[in-house]
């Protein structure tokens, strides 16, 4: 009985993940018999069955980067890729309409740190249907939609890692769990308003005792230039507060922290996007151009062994990428990209044990380099479940100036990918 | 004074609450707005409704309607729309539900009266027997290019005049009629072209997609092969070598492609075998001629018979 049931499941899971789509192998009939009562849920994306979908990344890497300090940048987290052959982030999402009111998705990552395989539940949430009026509410954890790359997964960026800004200023992406409220104008012109209240664990937020810790409100609009011309252009807003946001990277016997500050982030987005007659599938191209403004605040505190010090902390930062990737045939596509970055903080009344120059020194917080790089990319897609890549990246921290290579294949099996903008 | 300014306050917020529920009041009486995936369902939609109904065509001819992205300009036109007509059997699965979950419209949804999936009110052909994506871009729901049957059509217009008259029921009549007229053309116009096209029967054709297998099997029209090595991936040279080799001494009557396929690898095959090549409109706007759902099949007709030897 109970291989019976195991097998059942997992007759069940290869069903889905082969297809996600059961089909009923009707026989075939004439145009005189051609009607049927059959009414198949067509455009929700499997019978029952939930759409699953596993992204398999695997690389190889050429780098002598071992981390991706940012001057000016406190360390939060964003990693650079590893050298030698290992694996990305292994994704595994299921989604499926939960009734007529409800939508849920479910994102899982493992990925390799340090030896050790690290779970994570990148998202988890429920949004409405059709609520109507154009509003939606999604609940639960989920990227923000601040900015465009924030809200998508790694497997479907442009490239193989994330912008500098992004990174950055948000570790890779901003995500958090708590509410979002979105609603689109009546009008012919796209325009979405929307607003998310979030816990704000996450960086630049941090341990906070507030319910709500962060906040975001965007605002979208687009639309077509005739056929062959596609654009969007948003700006978001993050007010985010913390009591405690240490540095992600830490050394044996120093300790950094911010304490009690403010982060407000101002971003605008843009994405154009062009295809002959409006048909991707021969030729086409996609320019995306972020741009991000981080003030933040707080009291910085060090420990060095015995001593401990601390100052008043002032920081601004901004910074932009412009990417462009052009199809020029069928299945391959090349791309470049250009990141910049820059801070402009300050360290006042520092006091304590440690000399105010130490202090200034391993904050690592003041910097006048302005870290930049610029990435080249060549990637093959022969169906749309699978991808070829080849990029080539030179980063310039001022501090450092490293080349990087990285060859991957970045895979999904199962549900159908969605086309999104 | 404040309480002046109050009541100033209070009369501006009411006058724009008023202006609101006015407009919002006209919306509710204005047209119904009609969001079709493509063109052969914005067609089929002005046949049975007439100008009683603002359509939106979401596709052109030239457009793949499989990679389609959720593009800013369509989430705004799903906003609004009062009812979708689309093709269904997966065929649009990349960008429709997407574009459902987004728009926040309530009418359209797929438990709603205003989600019209053409393709779940007939019997689709070529349903695959097995479910592997190393055989390509198989659709499980079988073949979803039904609009270019047109027994199948005349069943799904049925459909969809019905659909119109449950969503808008004060024009019943008016959808009643025009449907009567369409249907009354419609058979007219294939008897037609049944005669016309007699000449067609057991013919032979390489096509590019398998996009004209209702087409193919309402005019017996035999498929014998794809420029696509596998169904969705684009030829390959070696692909294309091993057809030149499989038709060197048996030319098959036509290649045919539709207007958002590549002319290329047709010709360059026709070339080497000596069938003659045929670009078939497909839809509606997918040539000069074909503006309408009658004339997109007699110009495919007319463009099969003009290269028959």
């Amino acid at each position: 009985m109970a291989t019976h049931t195991l097998r059942v499941i997992a007759l069940a899971l290869t069903t889905s993940l082969t297809f996600s789509h059961y089909a009923h192998a009707d026989v075939l009939s004439g145009p005189t018999s051609a009607r049927s009562a059959k009414s198949t849920a067509a455009a929700s994306s499997s019978n029952f069955n939930p759409a699953i979908s596993l992204i398999l990344d695997g690389r190889y890497v050429a780098t002598d980067l071992d981390e991706l300090e940012l001057p000016g940048f406190q360390t939060n987290g964003a990693e650079a890729p590893e050298d030698g052959f290992g694996l990305g982030e292994t994704e595994l999402s299921i989604s499926a309409n939960i009734d007529d009111k409800v939508f849920g998705w479910f994102t899982l990552s493992l990925e390799e740190e340090d030896g050790e395989t690290q779970t994570e539940i990148e998202e988890a949430y429920i949004e409405s249907i059709g609520l109507g009026n154009g509003l939606s509410l999604r609940g639960g954890r989920f990227f923000s939609y601040l900015g465009y790359e924030n809200a998508v997964h790694d497997h479907a960026l442009d490239f193989t890692d994330r912008s500098l800004i992004h990174s950055a200023l948000f570790g890779g992406n901003f995500a958090g769990d708590g509410i979002q409220a979105r609603w689109i104008a009546p009008t012919d012109l796209f325009l979405e308003l929307g607003v998310e209240l979030a816990n704000g664990d996450n960086f630049p937020g941090g341990d906070n005792d507030s319910s709500i810790g962060s906040t975001v409100a965007f605002a979208r609009t687009g639309g077509d230039f005739g056929v062959s011309h596609a654009w969007r252009l948003g700006a978001s807003y993050l007010s985010t507060s913390f009591d405690n946001r240490p540095n992600a990277e830490q050394e044996a016997s120093e300790s950094f922290a911010l304490r009690n500050g403010d982060a407000d982030i101002l971003g605008v987005d843009l994405v154009y996007k062009w295809s002959p007659r409006g048909n991707p599938t021969q030729r086409n191209f996609k320019l995306v151009a972020e741009y991000f403004r981080r003030d933040e605040n707080g009291i910085a505190e060090l420990s060095q062994g015995a001593n401990s010090g601390s100052a008043n902390y002032d920081g601004s930062q901004d910074g932009f990428y412009i990417q462009g990737l052009y199809q020029w045939q069928p299945s391959w596509r090349a791309g470049i990209r250009f990141d910049h970055i820059s801070s402009d903080n300050s360290l006042r009344n520092i006091t304590g044990a440690i000399a105010a120059s130490d202090f200034i020194a391993a904050s690592g917080l003041i910097s006048d380099e302005d870290p930049r790089r610029v990435t080249a990319s060549v990637d093959y897609s022969p169906s749309e479940f699978s991808r070829f890549r080849l990029q080539y990246s030179q980063t310039d921290t001022g501090e450092i100036d490293e080349d990087t290579i990285i060859l991957q294949y970045i895979v999904s099996l199962g549900a159908h990918p969605a086309h999104s903008f | 004074m404040a309480i002046i300014i109050n009541r100033k306050k209070k009369f501006i917020v009411a006058t724009l609450l008023i202006s609101l529920l006015i407009m919002y009041g006209f919306n509710a009486q204005a047209q119904i707005r009609v969001f079709a995936c493509e063109p052969e369902w914005g067609a089929l939609a002005t046949e049975l409704a007439g100008d009683r109904v603002n359509i939106f065509i979401a596709t052109t001819a030239q457009q793949d309607p499989h990679h389609i992205e959720a593009r800013p300009s369509l989430i705004a036109k799903m906003r609004r729309a009062d009812i979708v007509v689309c093709t269904g059997a997966e065929l649009e699965v990349g960008w429709l539900p997407l574009l459902l979950r987004t728009s926040g419209n309530k009418k359209v949804q797929v438990s709603q009266p205003g989600y019209f999936s053409a393709t779940n009110f007939i019997e689709t052909i070529e349903k695959p027997e097995r479910l592997d994506r190393s055989l390509g871009d198989v659709h499980a729901a079988g073949n979803p290019h039904a609009h270019l049957d047109p027994y199948r059509l005349l069943i799904i217009a049925e459909a969809l005049k019905n659909r119109f008259i449950k969503i808008d029921p004060q024009a019943a009549s008016h959808y009643q009629q025009h449907f009567d007229d369409f249907k009354q053309r419609w058979q007219t116009a294939v008897e037609q072209w049944e005669k016309q096209a007699s000449a067609l029967k057991n013919t032979q054709a390489i096509v590019f997609h398998r996009n004209w297998a209702y087409l193919f099997k309402w005019l017996g029209i035999q498929r014998v092969a794809e420029l696509e090595p596998i169904p969705g991936l684009p030829p390959s040279a070696k692909h294309l070598t091993k057809l030149k080799k499989q038709f060197a001494d048996t030319s098959p009557d036509f290649i045919v492609y539709g207007p958002h396929q590549r002319a290329k690898p047709a010709n360059w095959l026709s070339d080497q075998i000596n069938s003659p090549v045929i670009e078939l409109p497909f839809t509606v706007g997918g040539n000069k001629h074909a503006n309408n759902l009658f004339t997109l099949y007699d110009s495919t007709i007319e463009l099969l018979l003009s290269k028959l030897k």
